[in-house]
């Protein structure tokens, strides 16, 4: 695993946990709280609605841990936790339903993109719809393959690469707009 | 074309690896915590909201089954009589040539013919059992009449 999820949880902390142990949760928030948060507001986009969704998360976590049989590492049912979360919240903002890949993969209009590369990156990464996103950031930051990926949204397996094959384009050759000084996207929380 | 492809998937893979990482809010922790601790205080008032209602039911029924007290005044009745067959034998196994006292053996009669109507009319357990004690009551005073009079005779 590429991403924090990969991290391990020591066995104490998870038997801890299994008891109901505030500490281990508070343990587990610090090991895994800021890569949940980072791959919500990949996909939303929105500060507070990922805060939401690692709020949500974490509640299921507390109540659900004691269920945990660890047939798969802790990280990856976390990450599971966290990416149904963000689809059921973009099919509540009802991103999912729409099968248009193209209305998908439209730009948004021209927002200042700052100079440094990773605001660069963030701000090309916004510039895609949430559903595109989604399938950009599931498949190639957190290694969901494309028939999981069918089976998360509801849609075929050549459904999900197209979307993919196209943000990648979108993302790789969108051309800049020459706005200097530009804001950076979601900057009070960098 | 082909290049500007490749170009273009290179240019988003590096894109995406130069993706920021956003700091948590520090305030989310104690936020989490606080609506886990609300959630809990309401599912214990619940569960003991449930309970409370359970007990209630329970006691209700209790209340209004009739079968146990049925069942305690049925038990109470075999007591009463399996009593009332040993005081009788006993009563038979003692000298007859000895008289009890007549009021006596006429409040037995009057018992034994009162009971007999219960029975007829298909009476309760509950109806039954203050007769069957009465009997023994009746019985123990026979009982207590025949040994004084054989004391008596004795002398």
């Amino acid at each position: 695993m590429s991403s924090g999820f990969g991290q391990e949880l020591d066995a104490f902390t998870l038997q801890r946990a299994r008891r109901g142990d505030m500490s281990a949760y508070s343990r587990i928030y610090e090991v895994y709280g800021h890569t949940c948060y980072n791959l919500a507001l990949r996909v939303l986009g929105e500060p507070a609605a990922a805060e939401d969704i690692v709020q949500d998360v974490f509640l299921k976590v507390m109540d659900n841990v004691r269920g945990y049989r660890g047939e798969a590492p802790f990280g990856s049912w976390l990450r599971r936790l966290v990416t149904n979360a963000t689809i059921d919240q973009l099919r509540a903002d009802r991103h999912v339903g729409n099968t248009d890949v193209d209305a998908l993969l439209a730009v948004k209009p021209a927002q200042a993109i700052a100079a440094d590369a990773r605001a660069d990156a963030w701000s090309r990464l916004m510039h895609l719809s949430p559903r595109a996103r989604a399938v950009l950031v599931l498949h190639e930051l957190e290694g969901y393959t494309h028939k999981e990926l069918a089976v998360m949204f509801g849609q075929s397996e050549s459904y999900s690469k197209s979307i993919l094959a196209r943000a990648l384009h979108h993302l790789g050759t969108l051309v800049e707009p020459t706005v200097p000084g530009g804001a950076q996207p979601c900057a009070n929380r960098k | 074309m082909r290049e500007q492809e490749v170009g273009a998937l290179a240019s988003a893979r590096m894109k995406l690896a130069a993706l920021p990482e956003f700091a948590l809010d520090a305030a989310l922790w104690p936020r989490v915590l606080t609506a886990y601790q609300r959630r809990r205080r309401i599912r214990n008032l619940l569960r003991v909201g449930v309970g409370g209602a359970i007990a209630a039911m329970l006691v209700v029924a209790l209340v209004l089954m009739p079968r146990p007290v049925q069942r305690d005044a049925t038990s109470n009745l075999v007591v009463w009589q399996r009593e009332s067959q040993t005081l009788e034998r006993e009563w038979q196994g003692m000298h007859h040539n000895t008289t009890g006292s007549v009021s006596a053996r006429a409040n037995m009669r009057l018992i034994d013919r009162a009971l007999q109507a219960a029975y007829d009319r298909g009476a309760t357990p509950e109806e039954l059992a203050p007769l069957w004690r009465k009997r023994n009551a009746a019985l123990r005073i026979l009982i207590a009449n025949r040994h004084d009079m054989t004391a008596v005779a004795r002398i």
